[in-house]
């Protein structure tokens, strides 16, 4: 097996145990966005340009749903307090 | 078609399916499913190398090239060691000159990219064989990591052992950079034992060299390349820069 195929299989488990063991879609999609961030960071040595290029549409939608995840809390905690 | 397309199809289609199950049913476990098969349909193509060429067919080609080369060069009687030209006026990629005589001169101003052979000069010194291409696709990809022009020498190293590091074809480069003098140190991936690479090396060390003429500024002359404990070892001398030359 390949360096390319060892990160693969990481991110696929990394993906599918958060899938599998976390009940809430919000710390799936954070979840995901580590697993994601940390595989292209150890494995960038490995990675050629074209590779990274092609990750960068998918960690920008995860980081913007990260974003919406954090103000939908945050707007959460702050209507919660003003009540 | 491949069978990554195949599989991230798949992947997408039924992951598609789930999180729709998931979203109407109000289920976030299959909506986690789902989402978690869509994000694999778009990495597995990303991940996935397009296609590989065996090792051992890489050895039989690198071997038949060599044996070219050398022949090549015994035919044209080019006795020096390769000279590697950073880039300059007439040859804005730089490029690799090969010399007639080993006790060389060069003439970088009548050098251009469209000329291979050198003769048309006074002195059968400034003779020799110009490659202008050897090395230059790794060059480009060091530079491509780099996301800009290799300026340095450590940067050679960084950008040199990541790209060859990522193509299987080297393990490491480390680069000692000298007063008036270079040596590398490349372990290759491949199989790979040093005959006439002073006179015509692979396009690996040919890059390396090539980035170390580049970043640094200055023509280099390869001195030996050779085997040694950690890899194979390549030193060089700095001539100083392309104008001195002319």
């Amino acid at each position: 097996m390949d360096v390319e195929d060892y990160m693969l299989l990481f991110l696929a488990l990394w993906i599918l145990l958060s899938a599998i063991l976390v009940g809430s879609v919000d710390v799936f999609l954070t979840l995901t966005l580590i697993g994601i961030l940390i595989t292209l960071e150890v494995g960038s040595l490995f990675l050629d340009r074209e590779q990274k290029e092609g990750m960068k549409p998918l960690v920008e939608l995860l980081i913007l749903l990260f974003t919406i995840i954090v103000l939908k809390k945050v707007y959460e905690v702050l209507s919660g307090g003003a009540s | 078609m491949e069978a990554k397309y195949i599989s991230s199809a798949l992947l997408a289609l039924s992951g598609g399916i789930l999180a729709a199950w998931g979203f109407i049913h109000g289920e976030a476990a299959y909506i986690n499913l789902g989402l978690a098969a869509l994000f694999l349909a778009a990495i597995v193509p990303v991940f996935k190398s397009p296609s590989y060429v065996k090792r051992d067919s890489l050895n039989i080609m690198v071997k038949s090239q060599r044996n070219l080369a050398t022949s090549l060069l015994d035919g044209l009687a080019l006795e020096g060691k390769s000279v590697y030209l950073p880039p300059y006026e007439n040859l804005p990629e730089g490029g690799v000159f090969i010399p007639l005589r080993e006790d060389f001169d060069l003439d970088p101003a009548r050098f251009d990219e469209g000329s291979i052979f050198v003769t048309d000069v006074p002195d059968e010194r400034k003779m020799g064989l110009l490659l202008p291409t050897l090395g230059k696709e790794l060059v480009e990809k060091y530079e491509e990591h780099l996301e800009g022009p290799l300026t340095s020498i450590p940067e050679v190293e960084s950008a040199a052992g990541s790209v060859l590091k990522s193509l299987n074809l080297a393990r490491r480069v480390y680069i000692e950079d000298g007063e008036g003098e270079v040596m590398a140190i490349v372990t290759p991936d491949f199989e790979c034992s040093p005959v006439n690479c002073e006179r015509f090396p692979c396009p690996v060390c040919a890059s390396i060299l090539r980035g170390i003429a580049k970043a640094s500024g200055e023509v280099i002359v390869v001195e030996s390349i050779s085997r040694g404990k950690a890899g194979v070892e390549i030193k060089a001398r700095k001539m100083g820069r392309v104008e001195e030359w002319m």
